[in-house]
């Protein structure tokens, strides 16, 4: 099993693609061994399930914040949990709160990051934004970059810690 | 005299938004109204002039939980006003598709909403730092169910595998013997999570309510059966209307519903109370060796039920699974033609009954959709009303968490409902 792992997480309406496109880039560009790549349709808790078994991973992810759309966001794990409402848990949970959760049971991976653009629409049937298609590019740039430092990790001297 | 207001304004661990609103004057409750504040839906008004293709795919829209139910009533009524008949397969895959949506959604109320509320938690982030390895557990079996819907559903979010006739696809033997593993490697956990929530110490209450569930000749009810009630109640979806009737109350936007001009109960604890002799062996065993007694007239049993549940659901999906040839087609043809049908099959929430009317093209002329959470509404403030009186003495914190746990035994899912939570508790 790969150690680290990319998922992608989106619905098909508007700029909410997001980041099963830019899963799909990057699925291209690594052996599955080296880094595993999902794309995967609103996964409330379950991506708890989703996060085990990989030490790195990095989720990709369409933001809404309120910023100009295309706006690029990296929050780590203490960001997301930071942004959870535990209160608001209900059939409809989302990343922050099912991280946050995750962060609880003591399951989080040893290190996770979001990567992420600010959305203009989600519109049902309607294609990513030209904003959102013209940010893709260094979302995907920036993905590579944390994919090397954890490549480099994983293959860098000294030793590991595996459970 | 003491004036006591308690003010629930938005419930939380709970699906959509609505509000408690409770006065208590002395010792008299002199007001009480769970209102459903989340905007009337219009499902019914949006599905008309549709074709009956796309009946599923809108009525999976209407609860984002719950979906498969909604998909099923619906093609259910469509096939009867077609004269379309399944074959047992399709009919074997639709059961397998709805033990999906039993686990999914009876693993997440379990674990997330209703545990926090027996073990002292406010949420159940805060729970699963005390309790991992049964929020984990939970959560497992959460994402089997999920991935049970998708097999057959294409997603597990707004799933669009349905259709009158069957399922555009009939999954590839691979990918069923693959869920048949999970599931049977999940087996001991859910034994586990059974005997969990049996443990769990629930206030001792009695609710005086007629049950109202399916009930099918020889298996534990999901997709087909009648309508039964422990009132003597024995009817077909047809006759729906013939005994319930569905009425507006001023303080809320989900219809109110009765029978016979009486609250009623839907949900596990009814559907287990009345399907007790059509539990698989393993799972009567089980509940057998638990030690509660059933039937059982408490909501406090609500999560012990779902449990239950989700046994029957593995056990069922197992057999399934087991038996799986994959059909030439995951459908059967159908010919549109005008008429008019009802159908109900058991949500994870209780019985969902839609009846539509299709002209000759099949396009949607009315559709009426009643969900178990409006259902129970009446219900709902029937033993808030009792368990307000059981809890006058604590004091208002007390009271007010008490009462969100009650409402939490219904698991209601108001954004199905609205056509629905906070509360308010005055005391004079």
């Amino acid at each position: 099993m790969s150690r680290i792992r990319v998922i992608g997480i989106g619905a098909p309406w508007g700029d909410d693609q997001l980041g099963w496109r830019a899963a799909e880039a990057l699925r291209m560009r690594y052996a599955p061994h080296r880094v595993e790549v999902l794309t995967i349709d609103r996964p409330g808790p379950a991506l708890i399930e989703y996060l085990s078994g990989a030490e790195y991973v990095l989720l990709l992810d369409a933001v809404w914040s309120g910023g100009p759309a295309g706006q690029l966001h990296c929050l780590d794990a203490a960001a997301l949990v930071a942004l959870a409402r535990p209160q608001a848990l209900s059939h409809a949970l989302g990343v922050a709160e099912a991280v946050a959760l995750a962060a609880s049971l003591g399951t989080l991976p040893r290190e996770l990051y979001l990567l992420g653009v600010e959305l203009e629409q989600a519109t049902a049937g309607a294609p990513l934004s030209a904003a959102v298609t013209a940010a893709l590019p260094t979302l995907v740039e920036a993905a590579q970059t944390k994919i090397a430092e954890w490549l480099k990790d994983i293959s860098g001297p000294g030793p590991e810690t595996i459970h | 005299m003491t004036t006591r207001r308690i003010e629930v304004p938005v419930l939380t661990r709970v699906e959509g938004e609505g509000a408690l609103h409770v006065r208590i004057e002395g010792r008299a409750i002199t007001d009480l109204r769970l209102r459903i504040f989340e905007p009337p839906r219009f499902f019914e008004k949006f599905l008309e002039g549709r074709t009956w293709k796309e009946v599923p795919d809108v009525t999976a829209r209407i609860c984002g939980i719950c979906p498969v139910a909604y998909q099923m009533s619906a093609v259910h009524a469509i096939e009867k006003i077609f004269g379309a008949a399944i074959t047992p397969e399709i009919r074997d895959l639709r059961r397998l598709y709805y033990c999906g949506e039993w686990i999914e959604s009876h693993a997440l109320h379990i674990h997330l909403l209703a545990a926090p509320d027996f073990f002292g938690y406010p949420d159940a982030i805060a729970m699963a730092r005390e309790y991992p390895t049964e929020v984990k557990r939970g959560m497992h079996l959460q994402a089997i169910g999920n991935d049970l819907v998708k097999l057959l559903g294409g997603r597990p979010v707004n799933p669009v595998g349905a259709r009158p006739g069957g399922f555009y696809r009939a999954p590839e033997k691979g990918e069923v013997d693959a869920m048949l593993k999970r599931c049977r490697d999940a087996l001991p956990a859910v034994a586990g999570m059974v005997r969990w929530t049996a443990g769990v110490k629930v206030p001792e209450v009695i609710r005086e309510v007629p049950w109202v569930a399916m009930r099918h000749p020889d298996e534990y009810p999901m997709n087909e059966g009648r309508i039964v009630s422990d009132t003597g109640l024995d009817i077909d979806a047809e006759d729906f209307e013939k005994h319930f009737t569905e009425f507006q109350a001023p303080h809320s936007t989900a219809l109110h519903a009765h029978l016979d001009g009486q609250p009623y109960w839907v949900g596990p604890v009814p559907r287990l109370n009345l399907n007790l002799d059509r539990l698989p062996p393993e799972t009567e065993k089980l509940l057998r060796e638990t030690g509660v007694a059933w039937p059982s007239p408490n909501p406090y049993h609500g999560m012990l039920a779902r449990a239950i549940e989700v046994h029957v659901a593995f056990i069922e999906a197992i057999r399934i699974l087991e038996r799986y040839r994959r059909p030439a087609k995951g459908y059967v043809e159908v010919t549109p033609r005008a008429g008019t049908a009802a159908a109900v099959t058991e949500a994870p929430r209780g019985i969902l009954w839609h009846r539509y009317t299709l002209d000759e093209r099949g396009d949607v002329v009315h559709a009426h959709i009643v969900p178990p959470t409006s259902q129970n509404q009446a219900a709902m403030e029937a033993d808030l009303y009792q368990s307000v009186q059981e809890a006058l003495d604590l004091d208002d914190a007390a009271l007010t968490t008490r009462l969100e746990a009650a409402i939490r035994n219904y698991d209601p899912c108001i954004s199905c409902a609205t056509h629905f939570l906070k509360l308010t508790v005055e005391r004079t």
